[in-house]
C-alpha cells in the first residue's frame, strides 16, 4: 500500500485517524501497531511472519543485553547483530550470489548450481536497520531495553516509517511511546507536511519519472547528447522528489500521530562537496552508517590510511545495501572515491573557489553517479556516460531533446530546480520577514495562516486529482 | 489570531482527509459519471486464500482506485488544470494542436511523418488479396469498391502543433494503396483527395474541432458520394434522399465530440455550433431496387450508418462488420458475432462489397476479411463460419489456470483464468514447414512482439513471420511453443503473462492442450 494509492488516502488513513481521535489515549499505541501490520500485511502476508520474527527476536535479545552484564553482553550482541544481518541477508542478498556464482562457474565451464529465488520482503533493509539501531543502543547503555513489547513493536513497525523510511533511531523516539503530545496545531502541520510530500511525489517525481522512463528506455547510441542530459536530469529530479516527497509524508504522518522524527533530507542538490551532499541526502541512512559502521570500524581516529579505507568501506555498504547488484555497489564506491579525493586534497581546494562552482562540481558527481543508480549494466551506464560527454560518436543520433520537452514538462522541471536550489525556501522566509516586519497585528497573522490553509488545500485537491487519473507508479525505494 | 478562527482552519485541514471517504459512503453529491470507454473493476469477494496469496488485496486496490469518493471531479479537475495550464491531454493518442483543434497523435504520425508504414511488400500482398476477393464478387454479378477515408490531419493539416510543421515522408501507405487500386484495376473511392479540394470552399466543417472521426455533414458528403458511386455501377435506380438544409446546436451529437469527451473538461473547447444535416428520403423512390451491400470497416462508417438512411436504400439483409470482428445491420437493432455468419456465402452474395479504411487504420486494413475469404474459399468452401470445424483447444499453464487472450487489457495473453470460456479458446492454423499460427475467439492472431519484450499478444489480423510458431508436443496432452525467435513461449510467473523468451522447456514453457473437438 503506497502512501500516493487512494486505498491509502482516501481510506486507510481516514480510517485510522477517526479510530485515534475517537479512542482514549491509553489505546493509540495498540491501534498503530494493529494499523501497522495491517499495512505491512497488505502487501505481503507472507512475510508478516518473518516480520514479526524479527519484532520478537530483538525484542527478548534487547531484554538479554540490557540484563547481562560483561562479556555476555557482547556475545548476545553478537548473536542478535548476526541473526539480523543473515536474515537480511538471506532475503536481500541470496538470488544475487548465487547468481554470481553461476556467472563463475559457466566461466569455468561447470554446471550452474539451480536454486529458487528468493521474494525479498518488503522494507527489509529498513526494519533491519531499525532493530539494529535498538539492540546497539542498548548495548552501549545509551538507552534502556523497551520492556513493553507493544511499545517495541510499535517502534519498529510504525507504518510511516515502516517500508521506505527514513531510518529513525530507537533513542530518538524511545520517550514518545508513552509521553507524546497529540494535539490538533501538531495534526494540522502533520497534515501540511504529508500533502507537501504527497505533492512533491504525485505532481513532480511522476511527471519526472514520465520523462525518464521514456529516454532511458531509447537506444543510448542513438540518443543526442542533449537528450541523454535531459534524461539523468530528470532523473536526478525524480529519484530526489520521490524520495523526499515519500519521507515528507512519513514525516508528517508521524507528526498527526503524535511522534517527531528527524528529518531525512536537507536541500541535497545545493551541497558545496560529496561530503556535504552525504549530510543532506537520506540522513538517517547516512547516520546510521557513521554511528554504527565507521565509528566502530575506528573512524577518522587511525592513520589517514586506515580513514580512507574505512570511508572505502561505509560507502561499499551503503552502495550494497541500495540494492543486491553491482551498479548499486559501483554507485556507492564512486561516491566514496570523490570522497576520499576530497579528503585527500581537493576539499582544501574547493574552499578557495567560487560557491557556484562547488555546487557544479558536487552536482556533476551526482548526476553521474545516478547514471550508475538508474541504468543496470555497467557497459550500458558507461555508454550512457560517454554519450553525455559531446563526444563525436559513430552512429547517428535519432531522438532528440525538444522531442521530449512540452510545456508541462519544462514548466515541472523549472519549478523541481528551483525547489531543489531552496529558491521557494527563500522566497517564503522574505514573505514571513516581511509581514513580520510589517506588523505583528493579529490580522497579518490571520491572513497569513489562512493563506497556508487554503494553499494546502487546493494543493491536496491538485494532487489527488493528479492522483486520481495517474496510474501505478511505485517508489523507487521500495526497491530497497 | 482568533482561537476560533485557527481551530476552524485546522478543523477544514484535517477534515479534508475525510470528504472523500464521507462521499463515498454517503454519496451526498450526485456525481457525473466520466465520459468514454473504461472497465469498472468488480469488489472482489474476501477468502483466506486469496489474502494469504496477495490477489484480493491487488484487486481490491483496483477496485479502491475507481470507487473513492469525488473521483470523478478530481479527474476532470485534474484534466481541466492540465489543459488550461499546459494544453495536455491525459490520453497519449490524443494532443491539441493550433487553435486547440484535436487529433490523433497515431494517425498524425501515420499521416504526416509515414510512421507505422506497412512497407510495399505487405501492402501488394493486400492488394492481390483484395484482387482475389473482388473477383469472385465480380463473379457473383457484384462489385468490390475501395473505400479511402481521410485522417483529419490529411484535410487540415494547418492547426496540427508546430512540431508537425516540416513533417515529410518518403512512403505512405495510403499511396500504395491507391496506386495499387490503379495497378490492379479495383474500384476506388479516394475521399481523402475529395475532401482536401472540398475543404477550402465547404460551407460547413467537414471535421470538427472536437472529434476524430469526420463531422456528420463531413459523413453525409461522403454518403453522398458513396451512393452515387454505387448508383453509377448500377441499370436500376435505388432510393435516394433529399437535403433540406442543416440544423444548428449547441452540444455535440453522435460522434462529432468524441475527442473532447475522452478528455473529461469542465468546459468545453469548440466555440462554433455543430451541424447536422436534414436528410429526407424521397417516398417515391423506395419501391427502387435495393441492393444488398457488405461493408467492412472501421468506426468512420458508423457516422454514415448513425444518419439512418442506408437502411431505406440498401437491402435489409445489408451488414456492416465492423472491423471484421462483429456483424451489424444498417438498422438499429444489436450486431451479432461474426461467428454466426457465413462469411464466405455472404459477400459472394452481396451487391456491393465496401472495403472502407480510414488513412489511420490502414495498419490493420482489411482487417482480415480478405485472408479469411482467400483461406476458406481455396482450401475448404465446407469451413463457412470462422471457428467452424476447425479444432479448437483451451491452453492450461503451470499454474493451473487457462491461457487467456484478453482484448480488455490490450490484446495480452494472460494465464489467469479459472474457467475456460470465449477468450480461452483458440485455433490452429496449418502452415508450412511445420509451423502453425494460433487464432482467436476475436479473430486474431497470436503474436510474439520480437521488436519489444517477446511479450505474446493477440493483436494481429494478419500471419507474418512474428505470427508463427512451432508446437512441440511433449507427451499425450502436453506441448510447447516455439516463437520465430526460436525462444520458447513461457507464462511469467510475477505478471502470468506469457513471452516468448525461453531458451528450454521447463514448468512454464509447458501447457497442457485441451482439445474441445470441432464445432
Amino acid at each position: 500500500m503506497l502512501f500516493s494509492s487512494p486505498i491509502f488516502i482516501f481510506l486507510f488513513l481516514p480510517v485510522v485517524l477517526f479510530l485515534i481521535v475517537i479512542s482514549p489515549k491509553k489505546l493509540h499505541n495498540f491501534i498503530l501497531l494493529t494499523a501497522s501490520l495491517i499495512f505491512y500485511a497488505w502487501g505481503s502476508v507472507s512475510h508478516t511472519l518473518i516480520f514479526i520474527f524479527s519484532i520478537l527476536f530483538n525484542y527478548v535479545f534487547g531484554l538479554g543485553i540490557d540484563k547481562a552484564s560483561g562479556n555476555n553482553r557482547k556475545k548476545i550482541l553478537t548473536i542478535a547483530v548476526t541473526i539480523n544481518l543473515v536474515l537480511l541477508g538471506y532475503c536481500k542478498y541470496y538470488n544475487f550470489f548465487l547468481d554470481n556464482v553461476n556467472s563463475l562457474l559457466s566461466g569455468f565451464g561447470k554446471s550452474s548450481i539451480e536454486y529458487q529465488k528468493v521474494a525479498l520482503p518488503i522494507g527489509i533493509s529498513f526494519f533491519t536497520f531499525h532493530a539494529l539501531s535498538y539492540i546497539i543502543d542498548v548495548y552501549r547503555r545509551r538507552v534502556s531495553a523497551q520492556r513493553n513489547l507493544l511499545d517495541l513493536a510499535l517502534y519498529i513497525s510504525f507504518f510511516p516509517q515502516l517500508i521506505a523510511g527514513p531510518i529513525v533511531r530507537y533513542i530518538d523516539v524511545a520517550t514518545q511511546f508513552q509521553a507524546r503530545m497529540l494535539n490538533m496545531e501538531k495534526a494540522a502541520a502533520g497534515i501540511h507536511r504529508f500533502i507537501f510530500g504527497l505533492a512533491k511525489k504525485v505532481i513532480i517525481a511522476n511527471t519526472m519519472a514520465l520523462t525518464a522512463d521514456q529516454i532511458f528506455v531509447l537506444p543510448i547510441a542513438k540518443l543526442s547528447p542533449a537528450l541523454a542530459w535531459l534524461g539523468i536530469i530528470a532523473y536526478t529530479l525524480q529519484i530526489y522528489f520521490d524520495f523526499s516527497g515519500y519521507s515528507d509524508m512519513a514525516l508528517g504522518l508521524a507528526k498527526i500521530f503524535g511522534f517527531s522524527f528527524p528529518e531525512n533530507f536537507n536541500y541535497p542538490y545545493v551541497a558545496q562537496s560529496i561530503k556535504e551532499f552525504w549530510r543532506r541526502w537520506h540522513i538517517s541512512l547516512s547516520t546510521w552508517f557513521r554511528d554504527f559502521l565507521y565509528i566502530p570500524l575506528g573512524g577518522s581516529r587511525g592513520s589517514e590510511m586506515r580513514t580512507l579505507l574505512n570511508l572505502l568501506i561505509v560507502f561499499f555498504c551503503t552502495g550494497f545495501w541500495h540494492g543486491a547488484s553491482w551498479t548499486f555497489v559501483i554507485w556507492g564506491l564512486f561516491h566514496g572515491t570523490f570522497l576520499l579525493i576530497e579528503r585527500v586534497g581537493l576539499e582544501k581546494i574547493l574552499i578557495r573557489t567560487w560557491k557556484p562552482v562547488r555546487v557544479v562540481y558536487t552536482l556533476l558527481v551526482v548526476i553521474v553517479g545516478w547514471v550508475f543508480f538508474r541504468i543496470e549494466t555497467l557497459p550500458k551506464a558507461i555508454d550512457y556516460i560517454i554519450k553525455m560527454s559531446f563526444m563525436p560518436s559513430d552512429s547517428p543520433a535519432q531522438f532528440f531533446l525538444m522531442e521530449y520537452l512540452d510545456t508541462k514538462i519544462i514548466a515541472v522541471l523549472v519549478i523541481a530546480i528551483l525547489y531543489s536550489i531552496r529558491a521557494f525556501r527563500n522566497g517564503n522566509s522574505f514573505f514571513e520577514r516581511a509581514l513580520h516586519g510589517l506588523s505583528q497585528d493579529a490580522l497579518y497573522q490571520t491572513f497569513f495562516q489562512t493563506c497556508k490553509v487554503v494553499i494546502s488545500v487546493v494543493l491536496f485537491f491538485v494532487t489527488v486529482s493528479y492522483l486520481a487519473s495517474g496510474t501505478y507508479n511505485p517508489f523507487i525505494y521500495f526497491r530497497f | 489570531m482568533g482561537k476560533i478562527w485557527k481551530t476552524i482552519l485546522l478543523g477544514l485541514l484535517l477534515a479534508i482527509l475525510w470528504t472523500p471517504l464521507l462521499q463515498r459512503v454517503s454519496g451526498i453529491f450526485n456525481e457525473a459519471r466520466l465520459k468514454g470507454a473504461y472497465i469498472v473493476p468488480e469488489r472482489p469477494e474476501f477468502s483466506v486464500d486469496s489474502f494469504l496469496g496477495g490477489s484480493f488485496q491487488k484487486k481490491y486496490e483496483a477496485y479502491e482506485n475507481y470507487s473513492f469518493g469525488f473521483r470523478p471531479f478530481l479527474i476532470k479537475l485534474k484534466n481541466s488544470l492540465d489543459f488550461i495550464l499546459y494544453r495536455d491531454i491525459d490520453n497519449t493518442d490524443l494532443m491539441a494542436g493550433k487553435n486547440d483543434v484535436l487529433y490523433s497523435r497515431g494517425s498524425a504520425d501515420r499521416t504526416m511523418w509515414g510512421k507505422y508504414y506497412n512497407g510495399r511488400e505487405i501492402n501488394n500482398n493486400t492488394l492481390a488479396k483484395i484482387k482475389f476477393l473482388k473477383e469472385k464478387v465480380e463473379s457473383g454479378g457484384g462489385h468490390l469498391i475501395a473505400l479511402m477515408v481521410p485522417s483529419k490531419e490529411s484535410v487540415m493539416p494547418e492547426y496540427l502543433p508546430s512540431s508537425y510543421d516540416h513533417a515529410k515522408h518518403e512512403n505512405s501507405d495510403y499511396e500504395d494503396f491507391i496506386a495499387g487500386y490503379e495497378r490492379e484495376g479495383i474500384s476506388y473511392i479516394d475521399l481523402c483527395s475529395y475532401f482536401r479540394k472540398l475543404y477550402p470552399q465547404s460551407k460547413y466543417p467537414l471535421f470538427t474541432k472536437t472529434g476524430f472521426h469526420w463531422s456528420t455533414y463531413g459523413a453525409s458528403v461522403a454518403q453522398d458520394t458513396i451512393l452515387k458511386y454505387c448508383q453509377s455501377l448500377l441499370t436500376l435506380p435505388i432510393p435516394y434522399y433529399e437535403r433540406k438544409g442543416v440544423e444548428f446546436s449547441d452540444t455535440a451529437r453522435f460522434a462529432d465530440a468524441d475527442f473532447e469527451d475522452l478528455m473529461n473538461l469542465y468546459f468545453s473547447i469548440q466555440q462554433s455550433k455543430y451541424v447536422y444535416p436534414k436528410l429526407e428520403i424521397v417516398k417515391s423512390s423506395l419501391s427502387n431496387h435495393r441492393p444488398k451491400v457488405i461493408i467492412i470497416g472501421d468506426s468512420f462508417f458508423w457516422q454514415i450508418k448513425d444518419l439512418r438512411k442506408l437502411v431505406n436504400i440498401f437491402s435489409d439483409d445489408s451488414k456492416y462488420w465492423y472491423y471484421f470482428r462483429k456483424s451489424f445491420p444498417l438498422s438499429d437493432e444489436a450486431g451479432s458475432d461474426m461467428k454466426f455468419l457465413d462469411v464466405v456465402q455472404e459477400l459472394e452474395s452481396a451487391d456491393f462489397v465496401i472495403l472502407e479504411s480510414s488513412m489511420g487504420t490502414l495498419g490493420e486494413f482489411p482487417f482480415g476479411v480478405t485472408e479469411y475469404f482467400q483461406e476458406h474459399f481455396e482450401n475448404d468452401k465446407q469451413m463457412r463460419s470462422i471457428n467452424g470445424k476447425r479444432e479448437q483447444f483451451n491452453l492450461k499453464a503451470a499454474n493451473g489456470k487457462f491461457v487467456c487472450a484478453d482484448i480488455s487489457k490490450n490484446n495480452i495473453v494472460i494465464a489467469d483464468r479459472e474457467k475456460a470460456a470465449g477468450w480461452e479458446t483458440f485455433s490452429i492454423l496449418l502452415l508450412p514447414d511445420n509451423k502453425c499460427a494460433i487464432y482467436t475467439y476475436e479473430n486474431k492472431y497470436f503474436s510474439a512482439e520480437l521488436g519489444g519484450q517477446g511479450e505474446i499478444t493477440a493483436s494481429r489480423y494478419k500471419i507474418a513471420g512474428w505470427e508463427t510458431f512451432t508446437m512441440i508436443k511433449l507427451d499425450s496432452n502436453h506441448v510447447a511453443l516455439r516463437a520465430a525467435n526460436g525462444k520458447y513461449l513461457a507464462m511469467d510467473e510475477k505478471s502470468l503473462r506469457l513471452f516468448a523468451r525461453a531458451d528450454a522447456i521447463g514448468k512454464n514453457e509447458k501447457f497442457e492442450f485441451m482439445q474441445k473437438g470441432s464445432k
